[in-house]
């Protein structure tokens, strides 16, 4: 879990990544321009030397009167401070914040620039001469530009001389309300000035360009791209990994097999079930009893799929299933095409079911196959806990045996799963399957036309106690063989006792459907030959293996169908 | 998982400064220039010229003296308003013509008021030599105005001056820097003028087409005048100059304004005068005086301190601005 959590967390902080750095790249891209303004109320305003090309190269300057026309102009540093005179001036001295100007108000001194040097002079005016010398400083200036001057006594808040049409001027603009320009640095020292002729309040704004850069939007995206991938990567290999058993377990018993035909002494039971070759199981049986069950197994799992074709959903499943568990490889043309692609994916499923699997599993199933070899004497009366026990305990024993066998025990499950999805497979599944279980018994197939309901049958009708287990196990045995031909031999009992065991247990699962009962019936006809499972119970216990009811599957085709089919439900329902 | 969360608060942490982003820039001004920078570029020339010619226009198309303020104003002033005058009485002529399109430009460069710039204009359509114009502003707020216009003399060649985009000095009017100080440039060219080749600074000037008009004309009225009245000329700087451009080579150009009056006193005769005179007059003949004001716009080049070169007559415009008479 922590892994996945771990694996998911990469993955969203790829996400993460990728949106930061898209976003600073689109939604938090600064802005193209830098754009500071200071609102004065009355007066002009002059910009300090150096202030207009604080930002930028170049400048987009605006006044904008409360009322009345705005004029802007620009000129040298000097010029401008030698027009504005003894007048009210607010000089802008830089930034105060990324849209604020700083502006200390005070007057101007003629000719005081060039020895005060802009900033100096600021401070000590400021608090100095704002009224005192500002008014005779207006009256006397409005000698001059004759235009503004009813300089009346009140401070400065009359009229502002208009600094328009100087020959002072590099620039100018003028409007109502609202004047401006833009202004490409050149050296020197410059300064804009903004007044609002008729008076009152004036803004000015100045607007610098910016070279936006997006620093974080390449690395951003890339640094989550590679999150995102080492997540998914990540993700990947823990989905294989969960497959991987089964898959690997598929790989080997295909190559033991092909390596060798002993090797279906040794893992019988496995690829009994799984390809449940009639001629094969008949070999097998020969060799061992319990062989002869385990191969019966695999026919039912084949029956299953039979069964599905008419069945539909749990039918393809069973028929999925039975291909997952007859492995890829050997399971009919039929089957494997439907299943192959299946197979992958069941096993991760199997793995996680088979826990649940193991507390759903009713106490017939799972009991009478560990408590006693033999399914038909015992009843399922164990509880799901001691059930699972034993489950584990055998699964322990078996890994210390056979590791083999946990593994195809989880295929099917899996192969359940993922056949479930595809409709259309489990229907070509069934054909292959039902093929199968004519040869081997045609009992089988024509209870299972009832469809789903034939699996579930089968377990029902196979478990009216733990007994049904026996039962069909016995039964199915000598059906089983002839249903399934290519399994058998190849693997170890011992998987193959898992195999059927866990089965088993799915198929308990299934009983509840309602269809089942139908295919109870039937399965009642498979049911008959439990010999078989007698016997696979006697190898069990040699072995030491618990379920023994679940062996039942491989038995004949009759009781073996409705056994079978019910296994491959199960694992569906798990899911 | 705490790693995991550190990653993403670092992560969200970086991104978000990356919206954010540099320190806020700060006003890096060009230091004050030792040497006072240019005070008007090219374009500012060619927009007060054509303010100027604009208000010339205006008020030439009124006659009307009063249209000149403020482009146009001292002595220019005056004499173009003696020239609407006569040109109100019918002379032909009478206007002269001021061409606005700049050859040369000797701008100022100071911070300081009143700032000058002169201009040497394209020959104008008369062909007649070009003009020296020289611009004045009084203040800061006050435009540059037209206060004086010389037309150089045949064969003189300027003084080399500054590039315009570098701007020449001003030349304070008491200035030694130069041969002679700005000031009494006038005064002693005055002195010449009234004494001749008496006087002391005979030597201290070129000779010149203006002094020698200024002769001619007095010749002639003596000679008109004859046995029958007497004819006396009195000289005086008048206000409103120097003005003066510091050259390359150290020197000047200095430009003022003189004043010429010519008084005739007639003993029982009648002088009859010319078109010209007469219109300022108001009237063709007079019988007892006659008093006839010229004003004289000059400039000169005044050499370096230390130089032996005697002072230049770049040019000059002498104009009748009155007539008096009886």
């Amino acid at each position: 879990m922590l892994q996945r959590a771990l694996a998911t967390l990469l993955c969203l902080l790829g996400i993460a990544a990728i949106g930061l750095g898209a976003a600073s790249a689109t939604l938090w891209r600064p802005a193209d321009t830098l754009s500071a303004s200071l609102r004065v109320a009355d007066g002009a305003v002059v910009t300090d030397p150096g202030v207009l090309d604080l930002a930028a190269g170049s400048v987009t300057v605006t006044a904008r009167a409360a009322s009345g026309p705005a004029v802007l102009a620009l000129g040298r540093s000097a010029d401008v401070m030698a027009w504005v005179g003894e007048d009210r001036v607010t000089r802008v001295s830089g930034l105060a914040s990324r849209s604020l100007l700083v502006g200390t108000a005070g007057t101007g001194t003629a000719a005081s620039e060039p020895s005060a040097t802009g900033t100096a002079g600021a401070g000590p005016t400021r608090s100095a001469s704002p009224e005192a010398s500002g008014a005779p400083a207006s009256a006397g200036a409005s000698a001059d530009p004759s235009a503004s001057a009813p300089a009346d006594g009140s401070s400065g808040s009359a009229s502002t001389a208009d600094p328009s049409g100087s020959d002072l001027w590099i620039q100018e603009a003028s409007g109502t309300p609202s004047a401006t320009f833009t202004w490409t640095a050149v050296p020197g020292r410059w300064s804009a000035i903004a007044v609002a002729t008729a008076g009152g309040p004036v803004t000015i704004e100045l607007t610098w360009p910016q070279v936006v850069t997006t620093p974080w939007r390449t690395p951003g995206l890339l640094v989550g791209a590679l999150l995102l991938v080492a997540g998914l990567i990540w993700w990947g290999v823990l989905l294989l990994r969960r497959y991987r058993p089964d898959a690997v377990l598929g790989l080997v018993a295909t190559a033991a097999r092909r390596r060798e035909p002993l090797a279906g002494a040794s893992l019988p039971a496995r690829q009994d079930t799984d390809r449940a070759p009639d001629g094969e199981v008949a070999e097998v049986r020969p060799g061992a009893g319990a062989r002869s069950a385990h191969s019966s197994a695999a026919p039912t799992d084949q029956v299953g799929l039979v069964d599905a074709p008419p069945g539909g959903r749990r039918a393809r499943r069973a028929a999925e299933a039975a291909a997952a568990m007859t492995g890829t490889p050997g399971a009919s043309a039929d089957a494997d095409t439907a299943v192959g692609s299946s197979q992958g994916t069941p096993a991760a499923g199997v793995r996680g079911a088979e826990p649940s699997v193991g507390h759903r599993l009713p106490s017939p199933l799972g009991a009478p196959a560990e408590s006693s070899p033999a399914p038909g004497t015992e009843p399922a009366p164990l509880t799901r806990r001691a059930l699972r026990e034993q489950r584990e305990r055998a699964e322990s024993e078996r890994a210390g045996h056979a590791p083999q066998g946990t593994g195809p025990a989880a295929v099917p499950e899996d192969a359940a799963r993922v056949v479930a999805p595809d409709p259309g497979a489990a229907m070509i599944g069934t054909p292959g399957p039902a093929a199968l279980v004519e040869p081997g018994t045609t009992g089988p197939l024509g209870g299972r036309p009832d469809g789903t309901a034939d699996v579930v049958d089968a377990a029902a009708a196979a478990t009216p106690g733990g007994r049904r287990w026996s039962r069909v196990a016995t039964g199915p045995v000598p059906a089983t063989s002839p249903t399934s031909p290519e399994s058998t031999g190849t693997r170890s009992p011992r998987g193959r006792l898992e195999f059927l065991r866990r089965r088993p247990a799915e198929v308990t699962i299934e009983p509840p459907e309602p269809a089942e009962r139908a295919a109870e019936a039937e399965p009642a006809h498979g049911a008959p030959t439990p010999t078989p499972a007698s016997s696979a119970d006697a190898w069990r216990r040699a072995w030491g293996l618990p379920a023994a009811g679940s062996l039942w599957v491989p038995g004949g085709p009759g009781p073996d169908d409705p056994a079978a089919p019910p296994p491959t439900t199960p694992t569906e329902e798990e899911r | 998982m705490r790693r995991v969360r550190t990653f993403a608060t670092a992560l969200a942490l970086t991104a978000g400064l990356a919206a954010c982003s540099s320190p806020l820039p700060s006003p890096k001004p060009d230091a004050v220039p030792a040497r006072a920078p240019v005070v008007v570029d090219d374009a500012q020339v060619s927009r007060i010229l054509g303010e100027i010619t604009t208000t010339l226009a205006a008020a030439d198309a009124a006659r009307s003296a009063q249209d000149l303020a403020p482009r146009v104003s001292g002595t220019a002033a005056q004499i173009r308003a003696a020239q609407f005058v006569q040109a109100a009485a019918g002379a032909a002529d009478a206007l002269t013509e001021l061409p606005a399109t700049p050859q040369t430009v000797i701008a100022p460069a100071t911070t300081a008021w009143p700032r000058t710039m002169m201009v040497v204009t394209t020959a104008p359509a008369d062909l007649r030599a070009p003009l020296l114009l020289t611009l004045v502003q009084e203040s800061p707020r006050a435009p540059y105005a037209l206060v004086d216009w010389a037309r150089l003399f045949p064969g003189v060649a300027m003084p080399p001056t500054a590039q315009p985009g570098v701007g020449s000095a001003p030349v304070d009017a008491d200035s030694s820097a130069l041969s002679v100080r700005p000031e009494d440039v006038l005064a002693h060219y005055v002195d010449l003028l009234t004494n001749g080749a008496a006087s002391p600074f005979a030597a201290a000037f070129t000779a010149d087409p203006l002094r020698d008009r200024i002769a001619q004309q007095r010749a002639g009225w003596t000679t008109a005048v004859g046995d029958r009245g007497s004819v006396a000329e009195t000289y005086e700087v008048l206000d409103g100059g120097p003005f003066s451009m510091a050259t390359a080579d150290g020197g000047a150009i200095v430009v003022g304004s003189l004043r010429t009056v010519t008084t005739i006193n007639l003993v029982d005769s009648t002088l009859t005068v010319g078109a010209q005179t007469a219109a300022l007059l108001g009237a063709t003949t007079v019988g007892t005086s006659l008093a006839i004001s010229w004003d004289s716009m000059v400039a000169f080049f005044v050499p370096p301190a230390g130089s032996t070169e005697p002072v230049t007559v770049l040019g000059g415009e002498h104009v009748p601005v009155s007539v008096t008479g009886s």
